[in-house]
């Protein structure tokens, strides 16, 4: 860790923090919707370029922590693997959004949105970004506030053209508002219990043997905070809404953004709980939230394969696939942690592909149902070849990340001794192929309805076409060559867990062959001893 | 036998769970925020008790004093982002009783599809 006194090192990190936010302050205030999209995109790009100055050598194994100049040193924010991880592909989401998803709606013969728009996608990159790297408990949950906050407002945004919005965004703002309630009262407890005042303390007192149960009951009400925050089902209903009926335009950062975030979250606590908390996750604890989420997760993968509504279809099948992650990081193994990180990377990466391509799919006409796709195939090649590719990554095809990322989170569960989650693994990429089947069959092989074809304006335009192919190509490469990003979560992971023993496998499960824990080696020079070794080896 | 502090901290802890009762529930909506701005009160209520327990600490500033602030500024946030919504909500359905009456009882209320949805989608 480098010294206390804030250098250059602490106040970049800082920077990379507050320029989003800086952006929205100057977006807000500008005139015509053409400069409000030029200088978000200008704010997101920067906020690219210094997130990658500040976090690439934290990815090189060189951790950074800010803290106050003062006597004391409280701690600020943490730029580890983990958050540099964090950090960088919050920022990434920030410039997808801002160019291509305002792009979709930005355009002489598109609908107009309001300049707030750029400057919530803004706002909200900031606080996922926010959420991931900050060690304070009250920036916390003022980062939580202001992302719930944010996502209400970009669901509102066009509630002009779509009334089912108002309700939606009702229903962010009162979970917002109980997310923040619970992870509050977990962390008020938990800050009352230890006497400190940011996460490592209360880390510290709760990995103190013996556990306090009153401590470990209130960090229960912050892993229930940032289940309901990612989205996982059960909670996942105003997740799914948000994401289905909100902007277009918001679409990549409301699904796919809050959902890495809460799972980010997840896997920190969880992580960074290490022993203590990973023998009691091991325990009931984690047997009963893992049921439930697999329970639901099945429940919602099968109502996605009957959905008729195209987003909402594919926005419960991410929060299915979410939620596999998160169940996998339930099960309080370091293998579990690892598979669920990547899983929820690869989430991202598939649902950002699909909102884009639902979004600029919409943005050329009333796209609601799957009868609307019938020959959009041949209509709109484009946003059609990306959302097949993220359809075919959904259910795990070979040669996509879907396929790694299934396959790590079935290694995984068989490590965890958790047997049943990996059927369920299997029982969500079945329920997966039932519902892209029905969108290939009507995109491919149904002939464009009659009353349509006059009116056929243009596919993505290049704004939003380039990113929503790079994904898309992005899915594709990771599938074929995963090994850089499954490098960069055992690192992750393994930042997480340092300073604790790592997380334990169940005592009564015999650890299964070392062929199945195979660990490719870590590119980051971490300490050996740090990294967390895998169950069995 | 609990001290008074413990037992106006278990009271504390009572009222954000009844807010969180409330803003859970399917009743009118105003009365959901109700519930939110509740529980943040029971929260913030929850740090000052614990505040006058505890004292302040070397530094001058009390560990308890940030979080509390930040659950007083997130409180108002959701009161007015609430409010905002329901008001456009007003002016979508006439009233905040006929938004109420759309969508009370039922959880598939919010769903896109379904005949509910498809009459509330009507511009």
């Amino acid at each position: 860790m480098r010294p206390a006194a804030l250098d250059l090192f602490q106040i970049l990190p800082l920077m990379a923090l507050a320029l989003p936010f800086l952006g929205a302050a100057i977006v807000s205030a500008l005139p015509g919707m053409r400069t409000v999209w030029a200088v978000a995109i200008a704010f997101a790009l920067a906020t690219l370029a210094l997130a990658l100055v500040v976090a690439l050598p934290a990815l090189g194994g060189a951790p950074v922590l800010v803290q106050s100049p003062t006597a004391g040193g409280v701690p600020w924010l943490r730029l580890d693997t983990y958050g540099a991880l964090g950090l960088i592909v919050a920022a990434a989401l920030g410039l997808i959004a801002c160019t291509a998803g305002l792009g979709v709606s930005v355009g002489p013969d598109r609908i107009q949105v309001s300049p707030f728009v750029a400057a919530l996608l803004l706002v909200l990159s900031g606080a996922l970004a926010g959420l991931v790297v900050i060690e304070g408990a009250a920036a916390l949950l003022g980062f939580g506030a202001m992302a719930t906050l944010a996502v209400a407002g970009l669901v509102v945004a066009d509630a002009n053209a779509r009334r089912p919005a108002l309700p939606a965004a009702f229903e962010v703002i009162v979970w917002g508002g109980t997310l923040t309630l619970l992870a509050g009262l977990g962390l008020v407890l938990a800050l009352a219990l230890t006497s400190s005042v940011d996460l490592g303390g209360v880390v510290a007192a709760a990995t103190r043997a013996p556990p306090d149960p009153s401590l470990l009951g209130a960090l229960a009400l912050v892993v229930v905070g940032a289940l309901a925050l990612s989205g996982t089902p059960p909670g996942h209903s105003w997740a799914v809404n948000a994401a289905t009926l909100g902007a277009p335009a918001g679409a990549v950062l409301v699904g796919p953004g809050l959902q890495l975030a809460g799972l980010f979250i997840l896997a920190k606590l969880v992580g960074t709980l290490g022993t203590v908390g990973g023998a009691v996750l091991a325990g009931w604890m984690g047997l009963v939230l893992g049921s439930v989420i697999a329970v639901a997760v099945v429940l919602v993968a099968i109502q996605a394969a009957m959905d008729e509504d195209v987003r909402r279809m594919l926005g419960l099948l991410a929060a299915a696939q979410g939620g596999l992650a998160a169940l996998l990081i339930v099960s309080g193994t370091d293998a579990g942690l690892r598979a669920g990180l990547f899983q929820a990377l690869a989430v991202c990466l598939v649902a950002a592909t699909a909102a884009l391509a639902t979004a600029s799919l919409a943005a050329r006409g009333h796209v609601r149902t799957l009868d609307d796709l019938d020959g959009m195939g041949a209509e709109a090649p484009i946003s059609t070849l990306a959302l097949l590719l993220a359809g075919l990554a959904v259910i795990g095809m070979p040669l996509t990340v879907g396929f790694v990322a299934k396959w790590r989170l079935i290694e995984a569960a068989l490590i965890s001794g958790w047997w049943w989650a990996a059927a369920v693994v299997v029982v969500v990429a079945l329920a997966g192929i039932i519902a892209v089947g029905r969108m290939v069959d009507r995109l491919l092989l149904r002939p464009l309805p009659a009353a349509r074809s006059a009116a056929a304006p243009e596919d993505a335009a290049a704004s939003t076409a380039l990113p929503m192919l790079a994904l898309a190509g992005l899915s594709v490469l990771l599938g074929i060559d995963a090994t850089g990003l499954w490098d960069l979560v055992v690192a992750a992971s393994a930042s997480l867990t340092e300073g604790t023993e790592g997380l334990s496998a169940p005592a009564s499960i015999p650890v299964p062959a070392p062929a199945l824990a195979e660990t490719p080696p870590t590119m980051v020079p971490a300490d050996p001893a740090a990294s967390g070794a895998e169950p069995g080896q | 036998m609990p001290n008074l502090l413990q037992l106006a901290s278990a009271g504390m802890v009572a009222l954000v769970f009844a807010g969180l009762a409330l803003a859970l529930s399917r009743l009118h909506p105003l009365k959901r925020l109700a519930g939110i701005v509740l529980g943040h009160l029971g929260l913030v209520l929850l740090l000052a008790v614990r505040m006058g327990g505890t004292g302040a600490d070397g530094g001058g500033t009390h560990p308890m004093l940030a979080p509390a602030l930040v659950l007083v500024a997130s409180m108002f946030a959701f009161a007015v982002a609430g409010i905002a919504v329901l008001m456009r909500t007003q002016e979508a359905y006439g009233s905040l009783d006929a938004y109420a009456i759309a969508h009370a009882d039922s959880p598939q209320a919010f769903q896109p599809s379904g005949p509910r949805a498809a009459r509330s989608d009507r511009p």
